[in-house]
């Protein structure tokens, strides 16, 4: 679907955005010399016409997406239309303005046009990019299957670690307790740092496997250096052995489930936020485009 | 610390249990007091202890946490009426019977383990759980509603409430300031804060009393006569003069020919009555320069605007001789004192102060030099008064009359009893008295004659016999110079700078070299001005954008305001009267000596 939002009909909007612009400009242009060009003289008014229905058709594209029963003209139109007519808008807004700003609503209005023409800059660029890196990611599974697959992982390990002690079972259950899958975007921000990197085999210290508070401490406290330093040094039965490789398997098994998904839900995420711009930021814009229409009349 | 542990499914306490110990431990261990079935619990995961308060504390052991109100924690007091949780595990603390310091009750969950763990790695996608994340919905209202108050609701409330409204300008941003479509020019900037000086009333656009208000008297564009031309009477100030387009806002006074074009191009649609010619553009639309012409008799002065193309009737009768060509010979003119001088433009005409026009003439600073008033051979210094014909009589009379009574008649003609001898001091007989008196009059009568006819005045001046003179029987015939008079301003309509185009020779617009006589109008025409000016419409690129507005005003009536009043401007000067010049003062370069 991604393609044909730039080559709908043959770019029918591409040419359509292109035919608007060059009106634009000839209005622009066709400007009485005696009056520096704005946007109070009648080529003014026009263009200031034409962005006010362009911005209300933008923002109408949010409401027909929702429209699920409408079928008369398919979203593909919409979007392409939506970001052709988009890309257009500062062009015919800012020879509506004849680019005269100042600290006033007006300017106001077209700052906030222009963050939400930039967001959607952005949108139509994730949404070009990220789609393809999806599908290599998910490789024909789904999110909600590769995440029963971390769960089933998460819970041999649990009981290959509750075999092994409780110490074992402490690291392992911190493991799986402070698994982040998505996350705010801060969190989806750093998400890099935070991957597992499984300093998981602490556990084996000297000492009995008593289920103790200070043993637990003293797991949480050692670094994974001091930790494999004690281990090497420390002789373990086969079985045992067995049992903590069985168990680094699985946790190298989950860690990359988990990688996979935490991928997934981070480009998911970068193709939704810019939303969080778009948005709230197009709704400011229609409040600050109808005070500028009724202060401009205010103050005739 | 006695605890009464029960454990409740579906509703109901299915199990209870008494444990007596210093330290209640929660966990998936054996070991553990209260086992915990849930995968998500440490073997050893919490313990409750009663502290020396007598509050009853939980602790989670190490890096566990226990969900206690919603909160994960790592330690907090427990109170009957809370819950905590622990993995899928739920615990309520109840108030506790009289014997026990703890009554909690467990709820475990049926279902898979696997489920559990399923369902905290779904919590861990979503970016809102656990913690308030950042909502869209309220972003956008908030966002949105900040706008409207901050620049609506708010200046509104300063419109309606003036004094409000005068304190919230003081405020950036916040007062109808925000409003403010652009800069107001530096013109009106001294009220340029006061938005309601000029806009009244809500979504009343500007009204013309507001204007007028402050251009008190402000010329109409036409007579009152005119009144009714619907183009301009349907119009407001504010329709030509544009407000709020930066400090140095060129659309204040619209300079555009666009806008005079729109009516002038087809005067006579829209108004029928006048006489004015089409007019579209200067460089191909515009007629020629009609030059006012002024002719002068008995000190009154009559009028005419004739085009320069006729030149058959383009003669000013100044009733004064003069030829610019001769006083612009190349090889000089003689002089009384200085011999040949040679002579240009500036000799005689400088501009006024201020350079717009040029300063009168007169004939001390720019004639007298060589133009000598002696009128005796006897007396080559004394000269006759400048300006005044009876001055000039009175002088002459006076100054025969002196010297006759000096018997001082050198070699003119005596009266037969001046050639009589007297004794010293012998009075003569009153008949005799009145020969040298006719003697006088009838002198001074032909010097007057003489000089007026042919050589002081007559050779500059058009003369004529004073009628006033002859009346009353009185037979003495004395002559009269004619006033002498210019046009002040050959283009009283239009508004020519001679400061601003002292880069070009005189000559390059007045063609005075080859005229003979002060009759000639000496103005080349429009054509001479279309060498260098264009007008816009014409584009052309090597020549002066000349618009409208930059020769003619459009507040040109001298009798009628724009707010409709009767106005009594007084008419501009159109002539100089030659009679009653006042001096020009010394600034007159006296020209070069040729050698």
């Amino acid at each position: 679907m991604y393609g044909s939002i730039l080559n709908y009909g043959q770019y029918r909007y591409l040419k359509q955005a292109t035919a608007l612009v060059f009106i634009a400009l000839l209005l622009y242009l066709s400007a009485a010399p005696g009056e520096p060009a704005n946007g109070g003289t009648w080529q003014g008014y026009t263009l200031g016409i034409i962005s006010a229905a362009l911005i209300l058709f933008l923002l109408w594209f949010g409401i027909r997406k929702r429209q699920y029963h409408c079928t008369k003209t398919s979203l593909d139109r919409w979007a392409s239309a939506h970001v052709y007519l988009g890309i257009s808008l500062p062009v015919v807004v800012s020879l509506h303005s004849a680019l005269q700003f100042g600290w006033n609503i007006h300017t106001l209005a077209y700052a906030l046009m222009v963050i939400v023409v930039l967001s959607g800059f952005y949108g139509l660029y994730a949404y070009l990019s990220f789609p393809p890196l999806v599908t290599s990611i998910r490789n024909g599974i789904s999110r909600g299957e590769m995440i029963t697959a971390i769960a089933r992982l998460d819970e041999t390990s649990l009981t290959l670690a509750e075999n092994l002690g409780a110490e074992a079972h402490h690291k392992v259950l911190r493991e799986v307790v402070e698994t982040r899958l998505g996350g705010t975007l801060w969190q989806q921000a750093i998400m890099g740092a935070r991957l597992p990197v499984l300093p998981l085999l602490q556990w084996k210290l000297a000492g009995s496997f008593v289920a103790s508070e200070q043993s637990a401490l003293a797991v949480d406290a050692l670094s994974p250096k001091d930790f494999l330093s004690k281990y090497l040094r420390k002789s373990q039965s086969t079985a045992e052995i067995n049992q903590v490789v069985e168990l680094l398997k699985v946790l190298n098994e989950r860690k990359s489930i988990i990688s996979r998904v935490q991928r997934d839900i981070r480009y998911h995420d970068l193709m939704k936020c810019w939303l969080l711009l778009h948005i709230p930021i197009a709704c400011a814009l229609l409040v600050a485009v109808i005070i500028h229409v009724i202060s401009v009349f205010f103050y005739w | 610390m006695h605890c009464l542990i029960e454990t409740v499914r579906r509703g109901e306490i299915s199990k209870a249990k008494d444990i007596d110990t210093e330290r209640l431990s929660l966990g998936r261990g054996a070991d553990q007091d209260i086992r915990l079935q849930s995968r998500l619990a440490g073997l050893s995961h919490a313990i409750i202890e009663q502290g020396n308060d007598g509050k009853l504390r939980i602790r989670a052991i190490a890096s566990n946490r226990v969900l206690h109100n919603g909160r994960k924690l790592a330690e907090s007091v427990l109170t009957p009426g809370d819950e905590f949780s622990i993995g899928n595990v739920c615990f309520t603390v109840r108030e506790a019977p009289e014997t026990y310091s703890l009554r909690l009750e467990i709820r475990e969950p049926a279902g898979r383990s696997g489920k559990e763990l399923e369902d905290a790695l779904l919590a861990s996608c979503d970016p809102d759980s656990g913690r308030k994340g950042f909502s869209m919905r309220r972003a956008t209202w908030t966002l949105s509603l900040a706008i409207l108050i901050l620049f609506f609701l708010t200046p509104l409330a300063g419109f309606v409430y003036k004094p409000f409204g005068v304190w919230l300008r003081t405020v950036p941003v916040l007062s109808d300031l925000s409003w403010n479509s652009g800069p107001i020019s530096s013109a009106h900037s001294f009220f340029a804060t006061d938005c309601n000086r000029c806009h009244e009333q809500a979504f009343v656009s500007v009204r013309d009393s507001v204007c007028t208000d402050c251009h008190k008297d402000t010329p109409h564009h036409f007579a009152e006569g005119f009144r009714n031309v619907d183009a301009l009477e349907s119009n407001h100030c504010a329709t030509c003069h544009k407000e709020h387009n930066g400090s140095h806002n060129p659309a204040l006074i619209r300079h555009d020919e666009s806008l005079c074009a729109s009516c002038h191009e087809n005067i006579k649609t829209t108004a029928p009555d006048t006489r004015l010619a089409d007019v579209s553009d200067f460089g191909d639309g515009h007629p020629e320069f009609k030059a006012t012409i002024t002719t002068f008799t008995d000190d009154k002065s009559k009028s005419v605007r004739i085009p320069l193309d006729q030149k058959d009737r383009l003669q000013e009768r100044t009733n004064i001789e003069f030829s610019h060509a001769v006083h612009l010979k190349k090889d000089g003119i003689k002089s009384p004192d200085r011999g040949n001088v040679r002579l240009d433009c500036a000799n005689c005409h400088q501009p006024e102060p201020g350079g717009k026009y040029m300063a009168k003439l007169d004939f001390e600073s720019q004639c007298h030099e060589c133009h000598k008033l002696n009128f005796d051979i006897h007396d080559p210094k004394l000269e006759l008064p400048h300006g005044d014909d009876h001055s000039i009589q009175t002088f002459l009379d006076g100054y025969y009359a002196d010297r006759a009574l000096k018997d001082d008649y050198r070699l003119l003609s005596e009266p037969p009893v001046a050639q009589e001898r007297h004794r010293p001091g012998e009075a003569l007989p009153p008949l005799e008295h009145m020969e040298p008196k006719e003697w006088v009059t009838k002198y001074v009568r032909d010097v007057d004659s003489e000089i007026m006819r042919f050589r002081v005045c007559g050779k500059c001046h058009t003369v004529s016999l004073n009628q006033e003179s002859n009346q009353g029987g009185n037979q003495l015939q004395f002559w009269k110079v004619e006033p002498v008079g210019f046009s002040a301003h050959r283009f009283p309509k239009a508004d020519f700078n001679h400061d601003k185009h002292k880069t070009q020779d005189c000559t390059d617009c007045h063609d005075a070299e080859k005229s003979e006589h002060s009759e000639d109008v000496l103005l080349k025409g429009i054509a001479s001005c279309r060498e260098c000016h264009s007008g816009i419409g014409t584009r052309a690129r090597d020549k002066v954008a000349s618009t409208c507005i930059d020769c003619h005003g459009f507040h040109i009536s001298r009798s009628l305001a724009m707010d409709g009043k009767k106005l009594n401007l007084p008419a501009k000067a159109e002539s100089f009267s030659g009679i009653k010049l006042p001096s020009a003062g010394n600034n007159v370069n006296p020209g070069s000596v040729v050698p």
